[in-house]
């Protein structure tokens, strides 16, 4: 992954977070972070003037949070069953709409695929702790979170 | 005055986000009524009036575009305008739905202010009222 690019990761994302949950990012090393017992894996694809895809790694407790956030709920309020799914998929929505705008510029195409989210394993941690193309944060001081950017050779 | 708007989006969490983002903005909001989906918008739209459509692009059964184009055809969008919340960054799509009748677009994520400014533009709402 090119400087740039990593300069626009590390900008989009933060700024997504504080925008839409109030949730303060920072740029770490991904050797630094340990995977979460309990975690979600997010992936979203995208295709037009450039194809490739996106994965967000994080624990599910602060996908919990990021949605309450998000939605506005008052502390200690219930989230209703998917909700921290749903919020985790407009999450990586955002964040890849924002950085493919940032990156591709207001004259290209691209089309989005509907996120997808399944359970994060340790396998899937390690291999993109380990990807070119990952940037590694931790989110409001405590949540390790992973995202990777891969454009496809020769698109 | 208060505005009763139609948030049309295939998630029920971004339609919450995006309900919690008006109430924030300060706007003099009525009623806020969901869809989630261009078909059920237009459902909706038979037997409940509203000031404003705010709707995503990509959704199942019914998209954006098509909603938009139904709206125009039936004579509804001269009186309700619809506000395209997305991600897309694109000028060549935002010019596109232009063409079809699309008032105005808010890009994710967007602030409270930013919304109302768009609204009061587009509505010509006193600035501060």
């Amino acid at each position: 992954m090119d400087t740039e690019c990593c300069k626009t990761l590390e900008a989009v994302f933060p700024d997504v977070l504080q925008r839409v949950a109030f949730a303060f990012g920072e740029p770490a090393l991904a050797s630094e972070l340990t995977c979460p017992e309990e975690g979600l894996l997010g992936r979203i694809r995208f295709s037009g003037s450039s194809r490739g895809h996106m994965e967000i790694a994080a624990p599910a407790a602060f996908a919990g949070e990021f949605a309450s956030n998000a939605l506005g709920l008052e502390p200690g309020a219930m989230l209703e069953p998917g909700q921290a799914e749903d919020a985790w998929r407009e999450l990586l929505n955002i964040v890849c709409g924002n950085i493919l705008t940032d990156r591709a510029g207001e004259a290209a195409v691209l089309d989005l695929t509907p996120p997808e989210v399944e359970p994060l394993t340790l396998d899937s941690w390690l291999q993109l702790a380990k990807a070119g193309g990952t940037r590694a944060f931790i989110v409001d001081g405590q949540y390790s979170v992973l995202l990777n950017f891969h454009t496809d050779i020769g698109s | 005055m208060s505005l009763n708007v139609l948030i049309v989006d295939d998630s029920a969490t971004t339609r919450s986000i995006i309900a919690k983002t008006l109430t924030l903005s300060g706007l003099p909001l009525g009623e806020v009524h969901h869809a989630a989906n261009g078909l059920e918008a237009l459902q909706k739209l038979e037997n409940t009036w509203v000031d404003l459509i705010f709707a995503d692009i990509n959704m199942p059964v019914m998209n954006g575009v098509e909603m938009v184009e139904r709206m125009s055809a039936k004579g509804i969008l001269a009186t309700v305008p619809v506000i395209v919340v997305s991600t897309d960054g694109s000028a060549s799509r935002m010019a596109h739905l232009k063409e079809k009748g699309v008032r105005a677009f808010v890009r994710k994520p967007f602030a409270p202010e930013t919304v109302r400014d768009v609204v009061q533009d587009l509505l010509g709402l006193k600035k501060g009222a």
